[in-house]
């Protein structure tokens, strides 16, 4: 159970300027989105929160329940992480990739034990992956997959999890199926970032939502306030409109 | 798995065995004849023990090593000399050869520690540059190996053609003529503790296979695991390649052999792919000491049977590669 | 004009006539050589500034310095190895001085020298001679590597350096001498000999047996001893095998070979060896090692003699008994360097051993 806080954060790759005093705070079981368009810095928020690159200035404070509180890059293994590509043994079973998610509570000169067995098969029936255990992770389909890859994250036993572009390439019924599941974790009291090009995902699925852009200021808060048409045209460059119906939010592009 | 691994371990000893009782001298005979002629038991434990071991340990050890780097730089054609250690012991090898009177001694000290100082320089390349981790590791490789293969190139054309080249090429064509219990006790030494050492990781091993950023998740975060896998396997590259020149081949094909047979993930097949190697060069070494009266280095063997298992692994694995 | 025109004219056609003039006619001393490689060489003249260069340029020097005039004449010799020339300082007080050339020196540093000849063995054509050729240097090869091809090189060496009968004496001699011990061992029986090279190697030893068709082999056949290892060629040069192919063969005699100068060493070393000990030829004392004062005596080199010689006594020491072989070692170093017995017996015998 942790809170995230983001406080002054800056970031710039040589000549390019990506994050600007950006802040934000996100709460025990929350869902955060970030939103941009290509290039505007949310895959790099997610590495900094993961600790992978460290910042120009200002900082990234992870505060567990205890009080504790840590950087990124001292939470060795708590951190869950989906590369939005990842390269992954393809000749690897479901089960065995899975298990490598133990990893964090494996001793240098272990094997995963009986417990870490049994996690693993929790895991393969929650996520409704039985029937694939053993197949290999370059024959099941871009959905199984991206749930294999929440299963391997899940291992961990993380309380933040970090997710990159999680439902780019899924078909619709499959992208349900992972926001249904980022919900259930969220309810589970764990904190999630993702990153979506669709605004329409954090619309519907998020707590709160960071929306970036290369030249304009970021603006963090909560999604229902601060997603609206006219900011959705500047950041995206493309005219929106918002509409209601059936008592959900609708956007549309012209 | 288990099954797989203790049958083989017996198609090993088997081997081993028979070898035993092969050589120049005589073709297997019965036991009886071994009490009746001292020398035969001579020969067989002093001559052909001491260099059956050697080749099964020495391709034990390879093949671990080959494996160990095509996992970590995830590339099913990474050898163990991937960084640079083959060229640079081959340098130091024919250094001594050159300039120290071809002194055995000095010979094998040098190819051990010109391999270690690759593996120095290629660690060094890497952070000064602040390369990204394993291309990084793989471009710093292909630099160091392409400077000492230039030295070598450079000390064979300064070698006497009559005493001192064909001694540097057959050190490089590889050859375990020389093998006997003194340098096999050497050579257990440094290779136990260290295919101990992978034994007990080859399940951690697969985290290399993984996606950098994942891996990083997952708590690897400081390079000084990596490096010290790396190490590992040069070191256990270098001592073998000191005491028996450059032997090729066994750390690339044996490997992929033993994931096609044994599945992918490290725990199941690299046990499985080590004794593979290990039969493998003691058949060539066999093949070596007994085929001609003269003797042919392994190297040779390695190459053409190595080259001929490639094309067929390129056949199994067909459809991968139309896909 | 028109004389003008006259004399300009007769003077211009003579002058292109007399350049025209063959070649021949200026050419009175010159002289015409047939090398090695088979090669007519043509030279102006007798060749007074010689340099030999290459591989072995030690044992090629030692047949130059059969020759009297060789000291003159010799220029530069290419600087080698050191203990086998070490013996030419006996012969010529100069020599120091001329090994001036580098090891592996190649045109760029022959050329400075302005030599009127250069010597190379067979083998270095490609490498150096060539080379040399184009920048106009002639080049001679030479061989050594049979009997009758010693006697053809060493007639070319007397033709360069004018000594044609000092060239005659020389093969005459060496003829008398292996007719001596030919005939001596004529129809004996042959037993069966291994002539192996030795290194030592980190715990143990590297084994290697010389080509088919090298000298070595050819001497051990006509000193009536059957050479073992001819089935055994994978290559032209030196063929290592194990000490279990030894054990096959399992010779009659054995002789070790090391160029070093440590196969007194050695051999002392296989005698109590475990292994070697089950050899036929070490349990009946026939293992011995190749004498090597300077130069092993089983190079293509004047020695090539007391090789043969050496290996006459050693398989037939009833037909060429020890005193023989020592009285041939006399009488070379006499003949062939004008060295006197006392300086022999002290200098060379302990060597050989």
């Amino acid at each position: 159970m942790t809170k995230i806080e983001i406080k002054n954060l800056n970031f710039s790759y040589p000549g390019r300027e990506i994050l600007q005093d950006l802040s934000f705070e996100a709460g025990t079981g929350s869902i955060t989105a970030l939103i941009g368009v290509n290039g505007s810095g949310k895959t790099t928020l997610l590495l900094l929160l993961l600790g992978l690159i460290q910042p120009d200035s200002g900082e990234i404070i992870i505060r567990s329940n205890d009080g504790e509180s840590f950087k990124p890059e001292q939470s060795a293994g708590k951190i869950g992480y989906l590369p939005q590509i990842e390269r992954f043994p393809s000749d690897f079973s479901v089960k065995d990739y899975i298990l490598l998610g133990r990893l964090p509570f494996i001793g240098f000169f272990s094997s995963p034990t009986v417990r870490d067995l049994n996690v693993a098969d929790l895991l393969i029936s929650k996520l409704q992956l039985d029937e694939l255990s053993s197949c290999r992770l370059g024959e099941i389909s871009g959905g199984e997959l991206q749930r294999v890859r929440i299963a391997r994250a899940l291992a961990q036993n993380p309380d933040l999890i970090l997710l990159d572009e999680p439902t780019t390439h899924l078909d619709i019924s499959h992208k349900k199926g992972i926001y249904q599941l980022l919900s259930e974790l969220r309810d589970e009291g764990r904190t999630i970032f993702y990153s979506t090009h669709d605004p329409m995902d954090a619309l519907k699925h998020s707590d709160n939502c960071i929306m970036l852009n290369d030249k304009l200021p970021a603006i963090t808060g909560k999604t229902q306030n601060i997603i609206d048409a006219k900011r959705l045209s500047a950041y995206f460059h493309v005219e929106t409109e918002i509409l209601e119906v059936n008592k959900q939010k609708v956007i549309l592009y012209k | 798995m288990k099954n797989k691994n203790t049958a083989l371990l017996i198609c090993l000893f088997l081997i081993a065995v028979i070898s035993a009782g092969l050589g120049r001298y005589s073709l297997f005979s019965d036991f009886a004849e071994l009490r009746e002629n001292p020398f035969l038991a001579d020969l067989i434990l002093d001559l052909r023990l001491p260099r059956i071991a050697t080749a099964v340990l020495a391709g034990i050890s390879l093949t671990i090593a080959g494996y160990v780097m095509q996992t970590v730089f995830k590339n099913p054609l990474a050898d163990p000399g991937v960084m640079g250690v083959s060229q640079a012991a081959g340098f130091g090898a024919a250094l001594g050869i050159l300039y120290f009177g071809q002194s055995p001694l000095i010979i094998k000290v040098f190819s051990f520690g010109f391999s270690l100082l690759a593996l120095f320089l290629v660690i060094l390349f890497t952070s000064r540059l602040k390369l990204k981790r394993i291309l990084g590791l793989v471009l710093a490789g292909i630099a160091v190996s392409a400077l000492f293969s230039a030295g070598l190139g450079l000390l064979k054309y300064l070698a006497d053609p009559i005493d001192q080249l064909p001694n540097i090429v057959f050190w490089l064509l590889g050859s375990i003529s020389g093998a006997n219990w003194n340098s096999f006790y050497l050579l257990t030494l440094i290779t136990f503790p260290l295919i101990i050492f992978f034994f007990i990781y080859r399940w951690r091993l697969n985290v290399h296979m993984l996606d950098e950023k994942v891996t990083f998740s997952l708590g690897i975060g400081k390079s000084w695991e990596l490096n010290l896998v790396l190490a590992a396997a040069v070191l256990l590259t270098s001592a073998i390649i000191s005491t028996t020149g450059i032997i090729g081949w066994v750390g690339l094909i044996i490997p992929n052999y033993g994931h096609l047979i044994a599945g992918p993930h490290a725990a199941r097949s690299m046990v499985f792919s080590g004794i593979a190697g290990g039969i493998f060069l003691l058949i060539c070494d066999d093949l070596s000491r007994i085929l001609l009266p003269g003797e042919i280095p392994i190297g040779i063997f390695t190459a053409f049977i190595g080259s001929f298992l490639f094309v067929l692994l390129f056949w199994k694995k067909r459809d991968f590669l139309y896909s | 004009m028109k004389i003008k025109k006259i004399i300009f004219s007769i003077v211009f056609v003579s002058l292109i006539l007399a350049n025209c003039s063959p070649v021949d006619s200026t050419d009175q001393n010159g002289l015409e050589v047939e090398d090695a490689l088979g090669r007519i060489v043509r030279l102006d003249a007798n060749p007074e500034r010689i340099v030999i260069a290459g591989k072995q340029t030690p044992m090629l020097a030692n047949f130059f310095y059969l020759f009297d005039s060789a000291g003159e004449k010799i220029l530069a010799i290419e600087n080698r190895t050191q203990r086998a020339d070490r013996f030419l300082t006996v012969i010529d007080s100069e020599f120091e001085s001329k090994l001036k050339l580098e090891k592996g020196a190649a045109a760029e540093q022959i050329a400075p020298l302005n030599p009127d000849a250069v010597i190379l063995k067979t083998s270095m054509k490609e490498s150096v001679g060539d080379l040399l050729e184009q920048i106009g240097i002639t080049v001679i090869y030479v061989d050594f590597e049979s009997i009758e091809q010693i006697y053809s090189d060493i007639r070319l060496i007397a033709e360069l350096l004018k000594e044609k009968n000092r060239g005659e004496e020389i093969i005459s001699y060496y003829e008398e001498i292996y007719l001596e011990i030919s005939k001596a061992i004529e129809d004996l029986p042959n037993e069966s000999v291994l002539l192996t090279e030795i290194i030592e190697d980190a715990d143990g030893y590297a084994i290697s047996v010389p080509a088919a068709g090298w000298l070595q082999t050819d001497l051990v056949r006509r000193a009536e001893g059957i050479p073992v290892w001819t089935d055994s060629q994978l290559g032209g040069g030196w063929t290592e095998v194990n000490f279990e192919q030894v054990s096959v063969w399992n010779p009659d005699y054995v002789f070790v070979i090391n160029y070093q100068g440590n196969a007194p060493s050695i051999t002392e070393a296989l005698k109590m060896d475990e292994l070697w000990m089950n050899l036929n030829a070490v349990n009946n004392g026939r293992l011995a090692a190749f004498p090597n004062d300077y130069i092993s005596w089983d190079q293509p080199d004047p020695r090539w003699i007391l090789g043969y010689s050496f290996l006459a006594h050693r398989l037939h020491p009833d037909a060429i008994t020890a005193v023989n072989f020592n009285e041939s070692i006399i009488e070379f170093y006499e003949f062939f360097y004008g060295l006197e017995e006392d300086f022999i017996r002290e200098n060379i015998f302990p060597l050989i051993q």
